[in-house]
């Protein structure tokens, strides 16, 4: 809080709050890029549809530290309200899972060669992304926030406003959907661990 | 009392953050301590995440996605007629950005207030550079020797880590004639400011490094006598300080007499 008295003047204020966009700015753009499924002009105006939010509230932001949780909610939540406007969005997906099932699920799950060693390569991380890329917009954006960015499911479900059970049994779905897409990669790159 | 994989790895499901260690959760970890196939499926877990987080591809926001997002943000600081979309944006002139980085200093975490007006003059050729008025060369020579035609000091052209020199031109900055060098960092570009000082008001002393964003880009400034040097970009600041730093460093090398 000392932080944000100190920012006495609006000017001040602008500077902080461009500070703070500049800084997050590649990875909020990349975040809408996977919200927009890859389509720029609507991930450039979602960014900017955020970002003009952002600047109205600043001021309610308390602490500098949890300013890039504060820019990807506002983000995710201007994606939310867009899709909601747009069109009747069920808060739930027809595949959610819910305690029991997510349990029965995990039960059912079964090992396949594991990773085995990581091979950076450009043609793998084309193949990761196209993956991700590929996965149902709900599940990439957990993916995304949870994977990618690395907020806590905990964060994440609440930007989302949803169970942290969900974003769970949401991201076990998009990870073995990811591990069943790779596994061609993984055969060649040897990614697998042998049985 | 048993519990089924299911259930185990439900309790120990990973990157759910902190949570209380209860009879469950010990239950679960003997469980997975003794279960080969529970195990795999926590390895595997964490595994695909790392793997995701390490590889997934993270696009960097173009320029001129950049550009017009500063652009929106200033006409909204500025009262401008709300024309705040991307597509509304385009065409819209440079008055509302200059606008709003006249005003206020920045304050934040250890940075130095500076002029803003030097900072921000800075930013604004930056961004509004093309490549038409200067030099298009990646040989550093070739660069030096244009400059030195033009500019009536000595500007070196540093050869920096990680960034490939493009080019050169000129700039004008409240008046006096200074050469910019611009470079490239993976397809990003980095301009090199020299110019006369003229601020006797306000000099901050000589070597310190002083850094501040406008409009989206990092700037870090220095001085000499006579003279003031400016990095430009937007590459992380501390990479744009370690440059600064390197520049003094060799700037310094050229001064000390060869034993």
């Amino acid at each position: 809080m000392k932080w944000l008295r100190g920012l006495a003047g609006t000017a001040t204020a602008s500077r902080a709050f461009e500070e703070l966009l500049s800084e997050h700015l590649d990875a909020l753009f990349g975040t809408a890029l996977r919200l927009c499924n890859g389509r720029q002009a609507d991930a450039e105006d979602l960014l900017q549809d955020a970002a003009l939010r952002a600047f109205d509230g600043f001021r309610s932001l308390r602490q500098e530290a949890a300013g890039k949780s504060w820019l990807f909610t506002i983000l995710v939540r201007t994606h939310l309200n867009r899709i909601r406007s747009a069109r009747r969005r069920p808060e739930t997906l027809a595949s959610d899972l819910d305690e029991v099932a997510f349990e029965e699920a995990l039960g059912t799950w079964q090992p396949t060669p594991n990773p085995e060693e990581l091979v950076l390569s450009r043609e793998l991380r084309q193949q990761i992304g196209d993956a991700v890329d590929g996965l149902e917009a709900d599940l990439r954006s957990i993916v995304h926030l949870v994977d990618v960015e690395g907020f806590p499911q905990r964060e994440v479900a609440r930007m989302l406003e949803i169970p942290e059970g969900t974003v769970a049994s949401r991201l076990f779905r998009a990870r073995c959907i990811l591990r069943d897409r790779l596994a061609p990669t993984a055969r060649d790159y040897r990614l697998w661990r042998q049985q | 009392m048993t519990i089924s994989c299911g259930r185990a790895r439900r309790v120990l499901w990973p990157d759910a953050g902190p949570h209380a260690v209860t009879p469950e959760t010990e239950l679960a970890e003997r469980h997975v301590a003794e279960c080969a196939e529970c195990r795999l499926f926590l390895e595997e877990m964490g595994r695909l995440g790392r793997l995701t987080h390490d590889l997934a591809p993270r696009p960097r926001a173009p320029r001129d996605v950049r550009d017009r997002l500063f652009k929106a943000v200033a006409r909204v600081r500025t009262g401008s007629p709300a024309l705040g979309r991307r597509r509304a944006a385009r065409g819209v002139g440079l008055a509302a950005v200059l606008a709003l980085l006249a005003g206020g200093a920045l304050v934040w975490g250890r940075r130095v207030a500076a002029p803003p007006d030097r900072f921000t003059g800075l930013a604004e050729d930056h961004m509004r550079a093309t490549r038409g008025d200067g030099l298009v060369s990646s040989d550093s020579a070739s660069v030096s020797r244009w400059l030195a035609a033009r500019l009536p000091f000595a500007m070196e052209v540093p050869e920096l880590p990680g960034l490939r020199i493009r080019g050169a031109r000129l700039c004008l900055m409240d008046g006096r004639r200074g050469g910019v060098v611009e470079y490239s960092s993976e397809g990003r570009p980095v301009s090199y400011f020299v110019v006369p000082d003229g601020e006797p008001a306000e000099r901050p002393p000589i070597g310190e490094l002083r850094s501040a964003v406008r409009a989206g880009y990092h700037v870090v400034t220095w001085r000499e006598p006579g003279l003031v040097h400016a990095l430009v970009g937007d590459l992380p600041e501390a990479t744009l300080l370690g440059l600064a730093r390197l520049c003094i460093q060799k700037a310094m090398a050229l001064l000390t007499p060869h034993m």
